[in-house]
């Protein structure tokens, strides 16, 4: 099937960013990933059968590609930590917000976007499921698991949570 | 805090340049893509045009083989005319008496006066029913057995066995013949109101029996 690429991207360039910046050390690496998922998209456009299939699809390959790059930087210790240089400038207004996506972000790889799509996107524990190909119990637990380790890690901060 | 999370990521968003430089790629890896499948597309249709006529050629080449196989294995019967006269003193038929004689049981006979027919009398002879007509198996230790004609043709190969085989026709009625050796022993078959196929089908058979 064709699809109107600069319409998908102006229609789903936010989802696939901020799920980019959840697995991207910098604002550059979350660009990278970005171009990458919209390359992809133009490379297998073919293999989407219909629109309705293009938001998981974007989904789950942001994931993909921001698997592919964990693990691409973790194979290249040349790179110096170059933590959230981009958004230091932006954390002065939401602070809490902030520090909340830097504990999503220092929680182990497969659970960031779990909680991204759950707490952000607001996708149910099915739909998270769907997009990613994960079992729902899989996402339920890795949810469980993502909300546990961010307990810890934000204390008292994280009393309002949205029950699972 | 989740609110405060979404408010945080609502703030993000992409850059228009990067939006730009988005969409620039995608359109130029989309161009870059069409190219290659067109140049591909042209490819394959050509390849397939050489493919086509490469096979039409090769299946040209087979038919004529298979033709030319056909042609040079047919299985046919010949007809036995009569090219030699005994003279009127019939002095050929006696040379010939005279010189096999009776010491090896042939004879040489002016069959009905139109061909020369060696009898094999110690032959033993079997009648096969084959449709509506019969093919006589006469099998013997004597060479070139029966019609003297069917010899003069030549032979064909059936199942890797050479067979001569013939037909007469005496007063519109076909007779067809066939010869062949196995081991020591030679076959010498004639066949009444039977078709050439059924001919040929009972001479294969008989020689399969023995491959």
């Amino acid at each position: 099937m064709k699809f109107d690429i600069e319409q998908i991207i102006n229609e789903y360039s936010a989802m696939v960013y901020r799920i980019a910046l959840v697995y991207g050390k910098t604002k550059e690496d979350a660009e990278d990933i970005f171009q990458e998922v919209f390359l992809r998209l133009v490379r297998y456009q073919n293999r989407l059968e219909s629109k309705e299939h293009v938001r998981n699809w974007l989904i789950r390959v942001t994931a993909n590609c921001g698997k592919s790059y964990i693990k691409r930087q973790s194979n290249d210790q040349t790179l110096p930590l170059m933590e959230d240089v981009m958004l230091s400038e932006e954390k002065d207004d939401s602070d809490m917000g902030y520090a909340v996506y830097q504990a999503v972000k220092s929680l182990p790889e497969k659970y960031r976007v779990v909680v991204h799509l759950y707490y952000y996107e607001e996708l149910s524990v099915k739909e998270i499921s769907a997009c990613l190909q994960r079992r729902e119990g899989t996402v339920k637990s890795q949810l469980a698991r993502g909300r546990e380790l961010l307990k810890k890690k934000l204390g008292k901060e994280f009393g309002d949570e949205r029950e699972l | 805090m989740k609110e405060s999370y979404k408010s945080f990521m609502e703030q993000q968003q992409p850059s228009q340049q990067l939006l730009e430089d988005a969409i620039s790629k995608t359109m130029e890896f989309s161009k870059e893509k069409l190219e290659r499948n067109l140049q591909g597309r042209n490819k394959r249709v050509q390849n397939r045009v050489r493919w086509q006529y490469g096979l039409a050629i090769v299946a040209v080449l087979c038919l004529v083989c298979v033709c030319a196989w056909k042609w040079n294995t047919r299985i046919t019967y010949m007809d036995l005319v009569q090219e030699f006269t005994p003279d009127e003193n019939g002095d050929y038929i006696e040379k010939r008496e005279k010189e096999f004689g009776e010491e090896r049981n042939l004879y040489l006979k002016n069959f009905d006066e139109s061909y020369l027919y060696v009898f094999d009398k110690d032959a033993t002879t079997e009648e096969i029913s084959v449709g509506e007509g019969r093919i006589t198996v006469q099998i013997g230790m004597v060479e070139l057995a029966g019609n003297q004609l069917l010899y003069q043709i030549e032979p064909q190969t059936i199942h890797g066995q050479e067979v001569f085989l013939g037909k007469t026709t005496i007063d519109g009625r076909v007779t067809l013949l066939a010869a062949f050796d196995i081991g020591k022993e030679h076959y010498y078959l004639v066949g009444e109101n039977v078709t050439e196929q059924e001919m040929t089908s009972y001479v294969k058979d008989r020689l399969k029996a023995f491959e």
